[in-house]
């Protein structure tokens, strides 16, 4: 499900820095659902992978000023902007390399986002804020494909599931 | 004094989910506890009740006043609180088979009584917690787990939206789990609307059902407005897909249930039985 | 009182009652009808008497019959001796051999044809005026009674059911002669009319029920009908649910908001409710469920009494469940017990299941009023836990009762849950946390005083009589016919099933030589309960008999004068 951006939302330079800080901040919260939730399946190489990834997005977040004013409640792009990891596109057995690879994923679709935006926005001082961005984000996508090169690249046959599912017992 | 408000962090518990890694149900978590802060809810007014099954679990995941119930009673549970405690706001939880199986004459009477409180089930068309057997909604033909049938069922898939506006329900919208924002918004809705509210909301179960991982590709935002109009609502879904998200009707009928007003004292009640 | 639906034998037996409570009678009135829902045969069985009736009698004195369609249904219902009269119509045809048989004299009343010489004249109101001046009843109540009841709708029904009651009066005198009533004692305390089934609904509201969901079952509903109509008057709230899993799972989550809460059905139903009483049990959130029991199993026959819900009330709960099972033993007490039930319920947070039945259920009752004792369900409330520290539900307190908060009160939420669960509530496998809650779960019921209540106690003796029930209004009058044959013997009537009271049983049978218990089940459920839960003293006699037909006085004091011996 992709919705076109509501570019007129986003009037001011501010706007635009609450938008992303928020993007950054609810990106480090559902990668930390998603460590809490491979810590559960005990999967636990995975899971420091996005706590780790978490950690990143904070202090992403942090580079950010504090916000001014409210924040914005939403995003003007929807709830499936391009940093949060979509929690469907996991597996329990995924290594860290996935977990990595997933960030940059969404780090490349964040950057696509703002070059949009430094393109299309009706406000000339937000499209300069977005080619800031840009800026920003391209070393983000390149300092996480590096981390994500980092990574022993997992077998071939990882989702190979040698046991079958397990169920609550009790419910 | 000043108001307390709530994040959708304060309405979420601190007990961590049991559900598989990308399951769903993790979203649907999420948008309920956003739809209850954007509607300035406290956590103690308000109440999950579910049943059982792997999404019924989701109560003790919130912070609010919760019951994890019996299997397909969900509703029973949720009607008897809302009338008892009018005051507080009730959501009831649940999947499919809870719901539509076990549950299901529950399910069609509360959409007649029309009782103040939303109810949400998680349709992933499956029975996860036993390990994967055919659910009121799986496909007919769909035989891919070793506990369905070859070839299927055979049997009609249970079209949860249709059978609640034909049994009276008063608010009928349909969610995505990969779409957490619009669903915290149809949720907020169905709760501030009065009466019966369902909203089924399609939520992957990526463990029995992978092909569900499509689905994100599949749904849409519902192309349609809302109508209040029965006749309407009814011909749209039965030419729908099933892959139309949003809310698809409104009704306008008055909740269940009236004002608990006492006119007698317990010792008048004597006066029947006296000579 | 017997004739086919239309005749009128109901609407006379209740101006009857009516008129006898009027007149200062005490009575027990019940009632037997075909499967018809409209037109069937009909038998209305009253006992009079100037001192209170806990029992039905061991046969009856008068059978008065307005026709004889369909009545041989009710022969084993209805035992006649030669020292009764059978009254019928002459054009009513045959009597029917089982009454012949039994020796009662024979005497006929042209009740169609009185009642055709009077403008509006019914056969009833002849019958009702023959039976009063038979046995020396008052005309002045029941005229009175007619007043009250038709004035309203017709001043013609009511002069010619005037006219009528006093043909009948006058035609008795052609019957010959009849035991007397003789005249009422006087009044100490104010009577009530009222069912078991109703007394149960007041009892349940006494207790502080306000919420009520039910589903209609036969003899049950009238619980459900008190209920829809007082409750709201007292700020409640009655809903009729679906079906019975509905109703239990309805009450369960009013209670979880705080309101004391109840359901009424019968053995089919409570077969559904079992699964929720668990749920009750296990998650702590208390419901009462009256259970008032017809003959099983399965729909059995649904309009009579038996006392065979006994082993599913108190074991029919899968897991090692422990909960309250009361019992109430008269009309009247339908109303204690039941206000018992839902204060024990509340306290102990528990299911309770009321074991109630159709005979105590159906039958209507000229009783002493009942007092108004002080049990009020009240639930030991919960506190928000100081800052930093987590609320913890279902502590392991030494009581084994957990304070419970009511949704609404902040810094308490909680989810409650039939999973085994730790103290805080969070789901659990681990065999600590399951012996810890079990230990919890029993404590809390077996620690509680439950006083004098748990047994309802008359008399001394070398025998003693366990019952239960419907039976014990029986067993009473028994024990009392025995007492003036000269053979001592103990009434005890168990309120309390579940939990059992060994020590306290054990003290009641001090000194007791022999044993008879009575109940009306073709297993002896009742028996096999005593034999297993308690250490009885000596080998239990069993006098025991399946529904549908009541346990009489005179067979229990037959039995009696035997073990006298």
């Amino acid at each position: 499900m992709r919705r076109t951006p509501d570019f007129e939302s986003v009037k001011t330079s501010a706007d635009l820095l609450s938008v992303a800080r928020l993007m950054e901040e609810r990106s480090a919260e559902r990668y930390r659902e998603l460590a809490e939730a491979f810590e559960i399946s005990c999967n636990l190489d995975t899971a420091e992978a996005f706590r780790m990834l978490a950690e990143g997005e904070d202090r992403h977040a942090a580079d950010f000023p504090a916000l001014v004013g409210d924040a914005p409640r939403t995003i003007p792009w929807g709830e499936d902007d391009p940093e949060i990891a979509d929690p469907g596109a996991v597996h329990y057995l995924m290594h860290p390399w996935h977990a990595v690879d997933l960030a940059l994923c969404h780090e490349q679709e964040t950057l696509a986002l703002f070059t949009l935006v430094a393109e299309k926005s009706p406000h000339a001082e937000v499209r300069a804020e977005a080619a800031r961005l840009v800026e920003r984000e391209t070393r983000h996508v390149e300092e996480m494909r590096a981390l994500r090169d980092a990574q022993d690249i997992p077998p071939e046959d990882w989702e190979d599931d040698d046991d079958p599912p397990n169920w609550e017992a009790g419910d | 004094m000043t108001a307390v408000t709530y994040s959708a962090k304060d309405f979420k518990s601190d007990v961590k989910p049991v559900w598989c890694p990308g399951c769903g149900d993790y979203a649907v978590l999420s948008s309920i506890t956003k739809a209850f802060a954007d509607l300035g809810l406290a956590p103690h007014q308000t109440s999950v009740v579910s049943g059982i099954g792997c999404s019924s679990r989701i109560p003790a995941y919130t912070n609010t006043y919760g019951f994890h119930s019996i299997h397909g009673r969900a509703l029973a549970v949720g009607q008897g609180l809302k009338l008892a405690r009018p005051d507080l706001t009730v959501l009831v939880a649940g999947g499919d088979g809870d719901g539509f199986s076990i549950g299901g004459n529950h399910f069609l009477h509360a959409c007649r009584r029309n009782v103040d409180l939303t109810y949400i089930v998680m349709d992933n068309r499956v029975y996860g917690m036993t390990k994967g057997q055919p659910s009121p909604t799986t496909e007919s033909d769909w035989d891919a787990s070793a506990m369905a049938p070859p070839g299927g069922t055979g049997m009609t898939p249970f079209h949860p939206l249709a059978i609640a506006l034909a049994a009276g329900a008063n608010f009928v919208a349909r969610g995505f789990s990969g779409d957490p924002n619009g669903t915290a918004a149809i949720i907020a809705e169905a709760i501030k609307h009065p009466g019966f509210s369902f909203v089924a909301i399609m939520s992957p179960c990526i463990t029995f059902r992978e092909e569900q991982r499509e689905w994100k590709d599949t749904m849409r935002k519902v192309a349609i407005d809302s109508t209040n109009d029965a006749a309407q609502a009814a011909r749209r879904l039965m030419t729908d897909d099933g892959y139309n998200c949003g809310v698809l009707y409104r009704g306008n009928r008055v909740s269940y249930g009236k004002e608990k007003i006492a006119t007698a004292q317990v010792a008048d009640l004597d006066a029947e039985f006296t000579l | 009182m017997c004739g086919s639906g239309g005749a009128g034998v109901m609407t006379a037996a209740n101006m009857f009652l009516d008129a006898a409570a009027e007149a200062g009678f005490y009575a027990l009135f019940g009632r037997s009808s075909g499967p018809q829902i409209r037109g069937g045969e009909a038998a209305a069985l009253v006992r009079l008497g100037v001192d209170p009736i806990t029992s039905v009698d061991d046969t009856f004195d008068i059978m008065l019959a307005i026709d004889w369609q369909g009545v041989q249904r009710f022969a084993a219902e209805l035992p006649l001796s030669k020292n009764s009269i059978v009254i019928c119509d002459p054009s009513a045809g045959e009597v029917p051999e089982a009454y012949v048989k039994s020796g009662a004299r024979i005497v006929h009343l042209p009740m169609k044809d009185l009642a055709k010489a009077i403008p509006g004249g019914r056969p009833n109101m002849i019958a009702l005026g023959a039976v009063a001046a038979l046995i020396g009843f008052p005309v002045a109540p029941l005229t009175e009674v007619l007043g009250k009841s038709l004035k309203k709708k017709r001043a013609d029904a009511f002069e010619a059911s005037v006219a009528g009651v006093k043909a009948g009066a006058e035609a008795a005198a052609t019957l010959g002669e009849c035991k007397k009533i003789g005249a009422p004692k006087a009044k100490d305390v104010k009577r009530w009319t009222i069912t078991g089934n109703y007394g149960t609904g007041l009892g349940a509201i006494r207790g502080g029920v306000r919420f009520c969901a039910a589903y209609p079952i036969t003899p049950a509903t009238e619980v459900l009908e008190y209920l829809s109509s007082a409750l709201p008057k007292v700020g409640g709230v009655f809903v009729q649910a679906e079906d019975e899993l509905a109703s239990v799972n309805m009450c369960i989550g009013a209670s979880y908001g705080g309101e004391a809460s109840i359901t009424s059905t019968a053995g089919p139903g409570l077969s559904l409710m079992i699964e929720g009483l668990g749920l009750s049990m296990a998650s702590e959130t208390p419901v009462v469920v009256v259970d008032v029991q017809r003959v099983g199993p399965s729909t059995g026959i649904a309009t009579k009494c038996e006392q065979s819900d006994l082993n599913i009330a108190v074991y029919g709960l899968h897991g090692d469940a422990p909960h309250l099972v009361v019992a109430p033993n008269s009309i009247s007490d339908c109303i204690f017990t039941t206000q018992w039930g839902v204060y024990l319920a509340e306290a102990l947070q528990s299911p309770c299941i009321v074991l109630s039945d159709q005979a105590l259920g159906q039958s209507r009752g000229i009783i002493d009023a009942p007092a108004d004792v002080a049990f009020v369900g009240k639930r030991l409330v919960a506190e928000a836990p100081a800052e930093g520290e987590v609320f913890k539900r279902y502590a392991n307190t030494a009581s084994g009762i957990s304070p419970m908060p009511v949704p609404g009160q902040p810094g308490c939420q909680y989810t409650a849950d039939g999973l085994e669960h730790t103290e805080t509530g969070t789901p659990t496998s681990q065999s600590s946390d399951h012996v810890m809650q079990l230990d919890k779960r029993q404590r809390k019921l077996t620690g509680h005083d439950y006083g004098n209540h748990w047994a309802t106690i008359e008399g001394e003796g070398d025998i003693a009589v366990i019952t239960w029930g419907s039976c014990t209004g029986a067993a009473r009058e028994a024990v009392d016919r025995a007492r003036a044959d000269g053979v001592n013997a103990k009434l005890i009537a168990l309120r309390l099933i579940y939990p059992t009271r060994p020590e306290h049983l054990g003290d009641a049978l001090k000194g007791v030589k022999k044993i008879l218990v009575v109940e009306q089940s073709h297993l002896g459920q009742f028996t096999r309960y005593l034999r297993g839960e308690y250490d009885l003293p000596v080998k239990p006699e069993q006098l025991s008999r399946p529904g549908p037909l009541p346990m009489r006085p005179g067979e229990i004091h037959a039995r009696l004068l035997k073990m006298g011996k």
